[in-house]
């Protein structure tokens, strides 16, 4: 009998699963590598570690990456499940101005080794695809939800491209590029369904009517300017006739968009552009030597409201949609929306005005075998050690030395297990093709690996304890420097020490937040077509908090292992309310609880508000189609005809420090430390969590620290060459 | 002995350097180098200031004309400026009306031009039948833009630069920088020398446009020139004439007009005598 079941490999590369890489050298020396241990296995770590190894510093360099658990990717990790389902840790969507990321993954991908077999995602290309549609939801006049697709053209290039002969960092190029992007709004009316004279006609007057409003704001702010001070004092009816023209010609506007949702939500993203370039020119913003960070202690929904964005737009789909894509929601609670302006208009402006090929880009599969797996073969390959289920357990610093600068002394470990026969852990499996995570250890690998089964170990946790021995690398013997990846929920943990030395890292720590999420992935026997989705492939925001996000994930299907295949994969994700103890310490009650209440709250929501999305998911009662789920049959829940069948389903409650997100609240991003601080001489840090330049958490971010980590040891590569990093 | 422990390199700086690529500054990206040096921050306040201070453009200028005209009051300026701005917004919202108006008359086939894509005369505007719509957006956008330019350290030289290069990529009715006023060009055969000139209303590009019969200035008694035409496509406007051998020296001159027989301009021809000729009509 043929087995159904997909091929399963060991993923083999150009050494023996059974060598371990010769250790660093033991005693001090002058000569030789320089010792690195990288601590943490997320974007920015391993960034690092590529960034290090790279051929042309010529072995300068002798990484050793330490993570805990079985599997690299941080936040971004993935692993294949029951079915080979892939598992996220949440939705994750590459946007098209990520020019560092891309540049990792492509270079990456183009140093992958040979895989016995063929390998499915040969090409960066092969793992990832435009994916040219945003939608954006919204409560009608009647209260219902209703939905907007916006599409973007390709941008010119791909991102990762060499940037040669412009610019597109400037607030000038901005302007130029808010144009092109006004115009496509408006042009977007002509490609509707009902795109009749009448709708063509609104839109027009819509043109017509805002750039008048701007010219008449114009004329305000020019006669601010200009007007002699005397003059203006003595005659402030003249400012308020000119503001009464402004407001006549906003509420114009505004009786022309109200009633027809379409015209509203293009004029309430329109009316927050303008506010953004209305606020960069009255404030100098192009001016300032601070560049957009000089916005950042003012949220930016305020900062827009300064400049004229309307009532209605600040509280429109399309801001909501800004705050959903970074869980921008202090301390997880959906009505303290809260953004650094700063960071925002920059993350904005580089979104729209700098993406190239697509506004998004989604993976081909799992971000683990995407992303993670490649940067372990080619890191493997290139002679990097990794140290898996080693858990850091404390920074320990060196004694002061009076005149001297702190630095780090050893890195404690707690071991969590052992491999057998002292060998290095080869974490990989290949599934069709591709190389994948496992959702848990391969046991088989590891001493007393059985029972460790048994039992039901959760190396990642916060909680998990167990320790198979304990390992101390010290300076000067085991490594020279260290580069800190771990995430910034994991620090007051893990670095006590260097928050009590360095006011700055205590000010960091204490300042710049982060936030548990939630998310859940669907797998349904009817395609979204047929549960009345009838609009393209779409990742969309701003719909029912907290799982305001919902990824149509159908291209997967054909990658997992199903018996029988299902027709949709749904993802949903956001953030989750911050229950967390006041130490952070996360014990497994605690875990426990929350993945209980995510799973309430999800399918409530499946319950209630799903059907908005889907009519076709609604069962006679209104409620949820619970038979729609698909599952293999192996799990008891899997035979249940109600509610319970959401058990077969993935669901996750992030809530380890190490997995919260990192926000960019106001006030905050001043204390953020760079990767190049010297306050550890020899120690630098990676993450989102850092200064990056773009200091907001996602994966471009944290590649940027990693390359900044990676210039803080070597001066490679040259700080002009991470791109956006001097950027207004 | 052992070796000394060793130490992070000192980096030449530690945050990014949010001064390059402002406005008018060439960013970091622009050459092979890490950009240009910021300066000093009190220096280039200076310059910001002194640019601010020489700043008239756009609305700007037409603030100080308003405020500046001696002979009226105050209130007589607010009252223009309003006016002004209330024509701007009936010309702008008129546009609009008219261009969806036009597409509405294309959509039933009743254009004579309804074999080429509507609005564009058969050019090739990058925004489709949206494309009339799309004026004002880039006419605020020039205005932003200039105004940004000209704020900039270096002044209006440097922001002049990347309008051309906006301006080079840019539709073709989209204009030269500085003016609203879409290009014209003249073809004219004539056994005479010749010279041609034509004034049009700054929003007569948005139109169809249609021109008479070049008859003589004054009271002469010549006949026409009838073989003349205009085309209007994307803001590039042409004027054709052809002058039958034979035609008296002199003015010519021939209006045009929009859709709704409005005057949106003039031609002017000069017909001459050739070099060495007696001078005199006929």
């Amino acid at each position: 009998m043929v087995s159904r079941q997909p091929r399963r490999t060991i993923a083999k590369t150009s050494r023996s699963a059974k060598t371990r890489k010769p250790a660093p050298e033991s005693e001090a020396r002058s000569g030789g590598p320089t010792r690195v241990a990288i601590v943490g296995g997320g974007i920015a770590a391993l960034t690092a570690a590529f960034e290090l190894t790279r051929p042309e510093l010529r072995g300068q360099y002798d990484v050793t990456v330490y993570q805990m658990g079985w599997r690299l990717g941080g936040k971004g990790a993935s692993s294949r499940g029951a079915s080979d389902r892939i598992e996220e840790h949440g939705l994750h969507l590459w946007m098209g101005f990520y020019e560092n990321a891309f540049r990792l993954m492509r270079e990456c991908y183009a140093e992958l080794p040979p895989l016995p077999g063929k390998r499915r995602f040969a090409d960066w290309q092969d793992a990832f695809t435009p994916a040219e549609h945003i939608g954006l939801s919204d409560r009608g006049p009647t209260g219902a939800w209703e939905f907007w697709l916006a599409h973007f053209p390709a941008g010119k290039g791909l991102p990762g491209d060499p940037i040669e002969d412009h610019d597109p960092f400037t607030v000038s190029s901005y302007l130029r590029q808010s144009a092109v992007l006004l115009s496509e709004l408006i042009r977007s009316a002509q490609t509707q369904p009902d795109a009749s004279p009448d709708r063509l006609m609104r839109y027009g007057a819509l043109a017509g009517t805002a750039a008048a409003f701007e010219a008449t704001d114009f004329l305000r702010q020019a006669l601010e300017t200009w007007m002699p001070s005397a003059l203006r004092a003595g005659s402030p009816v003249l400012l308020r006739l000119i503001e009464s023209l402004a407001a006549t010609a906003r509420r114009s506007l505004e009786q022309l968009v109200s009633g027809d949702t379409e015209l509203r939500r293009t004029w309430q993203v329109i009316d927050v552009i303008l506010a953004s370039l209305r606020g960069a020119t009255i404030h100098g913003l192009a001016f300032d030597p601070r560049g957009f960070d000089a916005l950042n202690e003012l949220d930016s929904r305020e900062w827009l409201r300064m400049n004229g964005a309307s009532e209605q737009s600040l509280d429109s789909d399309f801001m909501r949609g800004l705050y959903d894509l970074v869980f921008g929601f202090e301390n997880g609670d959906t009505e303290r929306p809260r953004l650094a302006a700063g960071v925002a208009l920059r993350g904005t402006m580089r979104m729209f005005f700098t993406y190239r090929g697509a506004l998004f880009w989604r993976m081909s599969a799992g971000m683990g075998e995407i992303v993670f797996s490649p940067l372990y073969e080619v890191l493997d390959q290139r002679g990097v050690r990794f140290e898996f289920f080693h858990r850091l357990r404390n920074v320990r610093l060196a004694v002061p030395v009076k005149g001297e600068p702190a630095s780090v002394e050893a890195l404690e470990f707690d071991v969590q297990a052992r491999v057998n026969g002292g060998a290095e852990y080869r974490p990989l499996k290949t599934i069709r093709g591709v190389p994948c995570w496992p959702a848990g250890p391969d046991y088989g690998q590891l001493e007393d690996g059985a029972t460790m089964a048994r039992e039901g170990r959760n190396f990642e946790s916060h909680w998990e304890s167990r320790n198979a021995g304990e390992l101390a690398v010290r300076v000067g013997k085991d490594f020279d420097f260290v580069v800190l990846g771990v995430s910034i929920g994991s620090i007051p943990h893990v670095a006590r020490e260097l928050i009590d030395r360095e006011p700055k890292w205590r000010d960091m720590v204490s300042r710049v937040k982060t936030v548990p999420t939630q998310a859940f992935q669907l797998w349904m026997r009817d395609d979204v077509q047929t549960l009345g989705w009838q609009r393209p492939q779409v990742n969309l925001s701003g719909f029912v908090e907290p799982f305001s996000t919902w990824a149509d994930m159908r291209h997967l299907i054909r990658h997992e292992g199903w018996k029988k295949r299902p027709k949709a994969i749904a993802y949903f994700c956001g953030v989750l309310l911050d229950r967390a103890p006041e130490d952070g310490a996360i014990t497994a009650k605690h875990y426990e609880e929350e993945r209980v209440a995510v799973r309430r709250t999800a399918i409530d929501f499946l319950n209630r508000d799903v059907g908005a999305l889907w009519p076709g998911a609604r069962d006679g009662r209104g409620g949820f189609r619970w038979d729609l789920l698909v599952s293999d049959g192996g799990a008891p829940a899997a035979r249940e005809a109600g509610e319970g069948r959401f058990d077969t389903q993935f669901w996750t409650a992030n809530v380890n420090p190490s997995d919260r997100y990192v926000l960019s609240l106001p006030g905050s991003i001043r204390y953020r430390l760079s990767p190049l601080d010297l306050s550890f001489d020899n120690l630098t840090i990676a993450g989102d969590w850092t200064q990056t330049g773009l200091d907001s958490g996602c994966i471009e971010s944290a590649t940027m620290s990693g390359m900044l980590a990676a210039h803080a040891l070597s001066q490679q590569p040259p700080l002009h060459a991470i791109i956006g990093y001097d950027h207004p | 002995m052992t070796p000394p422990r060793r130490k992070r390199p000192v980096p030449p700086r530690d945050h990014p350097n949010r001064g390059n690529g402002m406005t008018g500054r060439p960013g970091p990206y622009a050459g092979n180098n890490g950009g240009a040096p910021l300066g000093d921050p009190a220096e280039l306040a200076l310059r910001i200031a002194k640019a601010a201070e020489s700043t008239v453009v756009g609305g700007i200028r037409t603030a100080r004309k308003i405020v500046e005209t001696s002979e009226t009051t105050v209130f007589d300026a607010v009252e223009r400026g309003v006016e002004t701005a209330y024509t701007v917004i009936e010309e702008y919202m008129s546009r609009g009306r008219l261009a969806a108006g036009r597409h509405h008359q294309r959509h039933n086939g009743s254009s004579p031009m309804a074999d080429k894509p509507p609005y564009t005369g058969g050019g090739a505007s990058p925004f489709g039948p949206m494309g009339p719509f799309m004026e004002p957006w880039i006419a605020t956008a020039r205005m932003w833009a200039e105004a940004m330019s000209q704020l900039a350290p270096g002044g209006a030289a440097g922001g002049r630069n990347w309008m051309d290069q906006m301006m080079a990529a840019a539709p073709p009715w989209w204009g030269p920088a500085g003016a609203l006023a879409p290009r014209l060009s003249y073809e004219v055969s004539s056994a005479l020398p010749a010279e041609i000139s034509a004034t049009l209303d700054p929003a007569a590009y948005f139109g169809r446009l249609t021109v008479g019969a070049l008859t003589p200035a004054g009271d002469a008694t010549y006949p026409p020139i009838i073989d003349v035409g205009i085309t209007s496509a994307s803001g590039h406007v042409c004027v054709r004439v052809a002058v039958p051998d034979g035609q008296p020296t002199g003015d010519y001159s021939a209006q045009i007009q929009d859709d709704a027989g409005a005057k949106r301009g003039q031609v002017d021809l000069k017909l001459k005598t050739p070099a060495g000729a007696p001078a005199g009509g006929q």
